[in-house]
């Protein structure tokens, strides 16, 4: 079976390379975009199995990605992976069927693995 | 016989031209609505030998008497007279021995303003020689119409300057209030971003110390990522509280801004040479500084200023460059631009780059750099301002008023002459 690849929309490099390392060591290949449009292009032309987003994107937001995402019928699982959210965003965010949130401050490995594995069973 | 007639006539029709005259300008004098309807009134029955003078106005279609003189005790029925009633709608001066037990004379005179009854004078009861009450003749009438017209105009600019008044009171309170709201949102925003740079330290903190447990990582690496990633926090907190002290019992002293740049950018030359040792590309540096006068100002936060945007010059030339500095004075402001010729920003990041917490240097930068640049300038009254398009550099120009205000300098003083004692 082809390993399954996540894309991974942030651009913040130490947090990047750490979802990066952590997706790596569950087994997963992994793909980057720092930018909302960038995240689009990955979209349309590779075969992504999930998403973990980042919010605070230069430019598009990652809500505002994700909006579009779901209008555009495109109904990849999302894992939101933000530092703060406001109560603007986490209105979005429940309309917009995301498989799970984790809060930067929080962030666990375990937290990461049981998130990622529960959006693609 | 009719030469007499005539004569007297018109020199009385000349004082009572006089008279009106006179009157419009006392009655003109005051904008206070209460004064001006005094002042109609004490003149009015003077003028008419009227016993009783009132003026009435309405307010939400009820009548109302303003103003009152020669009586005393409640004067509300003659609000219901149907003289009274009628005046209203009529808009004409009417004569009337009144419906009262005493069988008063009445006069009643609207007030006319901008084709409306802004409001009606009721005279009662002329008095004659001898002490006897009669009703008003035509000469009163005469007099009356004219003096009701300026009367009526002069009562409208009052009220209307009252109300112009109130307007601006309940703008202000607005605009108070507007600005308190601002406050709290920017404290709310402010609180929201300290939150986000927080979380964001502490994830990463807590992630690698995570992946070590769980992947059993490089611990060297791992324990360098932690400590680093912490003393960025430092950072934050540092500037957070920088931001927080700016403008707190700070006193201005005379600063020679040329050699204030000077001092600063030999303080960032040797900070950038420690950051980037051989790394260091390399940068021309070009320094227009003409002598400026000296100008009451925080150093240290004016020090600060400067060697932040020089900061954010050098790092947006990784590949090198030129960076000007020039120093001028113009009117009574001195200017200050730092340009470099790097990397340069888009209109969106131009809009941002005040706002705290907004960053585009992902290694060094708390965000906090420019917006604290900001409030420094805005705390000397001045302005700072950002022109730039990508690729082709950016130029930060920064006015500061001359401030020649020696009242912090005395106080510095004072302040030496009591450690001195």
């Amino acid at each position: 079976m082809m390993t399954q690849r996540i894309l991974i929309v942030e651009n913040d490099p130490r947090w990047y390379q750490m979802l990066d390392e952590v997706s790596a060591n569950l087994g997963y290949t992994t793909c980057q975009a720092g930018l909302a449009t960038d995240a689009i292009d990955l979209l349309r032309e590779t075969d992504i199995a999930l998403i973990l987003l980042d919010i605070k994107l230069p430019g598009i937001k990652g809500h505002q990605l994700l909006h579009q995402l779901r209008k555009n019928k495109m109904s990849v699982p999302v894992i939101v992976v933000a530092g703060y959210l406001t109560p603007e965003v986490v209105e979005i965010l429940i309309d917009s069927r995301i498989q799970g949130i984790i809060v930067k401050s929080e962030f666990r490995v375990r937290r990461l693995a049981d998130a990622i594995s529960a959006a693609l069973s | 016989m009719s030469n007499t007639n005539s004569d007297f006539e018109i020199r009385r029709q000349l004082l009572q031209m006089q008279m009106l005259y006179e009157i419009g300008l006392a009655i003109n004098e005051s904008l206070d609505p209460m004064q001006v309807v005094e002042e109609i009134l004490n003149r009015a029955i003077v003028m008419v030998d009227a016993r009783v003078g009132l003026l009435i106005i309405k307010e939400d279609e009820e009548s109302k008497i303003i103003g009152q003189v020669g009586v005393k005790g409640d004067l509300t029925a003659i609000l219901r007279m149907p003289e009274v009633v009628r005046a209203w709608n009529d808009n004409q001066l009417s004569q009337h021995l009144a419906d009262t037990p005493a069988g008063n004379h009445i006069c009643v005179v609207p007030l006319e303003s901008r084709g409306e009854t802004g409001g009606l004078l009721i005279f009662v009861d002329k008095e004659h020689r001898g002490n006897t009450v009669g009703p008003f003749d035509e000469q009163d009438e005469t007099l009356l119409k004219s003096f009701a017209y300026q009367a009526g105009a002069s009562l409208h600019n009052a009220r209307l300057h009252e109300n112009l008044e109130e307007a601006y009171e309940k703008l202000k309170i607005a605009q108070r209030k507007l600005a308190q709201m601002e406050q709290l949102r920017a404290l709310g925003e402010l609180g929201a971003q300290v939150a986000h740079a927080m979380n964001h330290i502490l994830g990463i903190i807590t992630g690698h110390a995570d992946m070590y447990l769980n992947f059993g990582r490089d611990p060297e690496n791992t324990i360098r990522t932690i400590m680093e990633t912490a003393e960025s926090g430092q950072g934050v907190m540092e500037k957070i509280q920088q931001f927080a002290r700016l403008n707190v019992g700070k006193k201005r002293v005379p600063v020679d801004m040329a050699r204030l740049i000077e001092d600063s950018t030999a303080d960032v030359q040797t900070l950038w040479h420690g950051r980037q040792g051989e790394k260091a590309a390399s940068v021309e540096w070009v320094l227009s500084l003409e002598p400026v006068p000296e100008t009451y100002a925080n150093p240290t936060d004016l020090k600060e200023v400067i060697s932040n945007i020089v900061l954010n010059a050098l790092e947006a030339m990784p590949s090198g460059g030129q960076l000007e500095i020039t120093c001028s004075k113009k009117q009574e402001s001195i200017y200050i631009a730092i340009r470099d010729t790097g990397i340069g920003m888009n209109e969106e990041t131009q809009k941002q780059i005040f706002t705290p917490f907004f960053s585009t240097n992902e290694e060094w930068g708390t965000g906090l750099g420019l917006a604290i640049a900001y409030r420094i300038i805005a705390d000397h009254e001045g302005e700072i301002g950002v022109e730039s398009s990508v690729d082709e550099g950016c130029c930060f120009t920064i006015r500061v008023p001359i401030n020649l205000d020696p009242q912090n300098y005395l106080e510095e003083h004072d302040d030496a002459a009591d450690l001195d004692s």
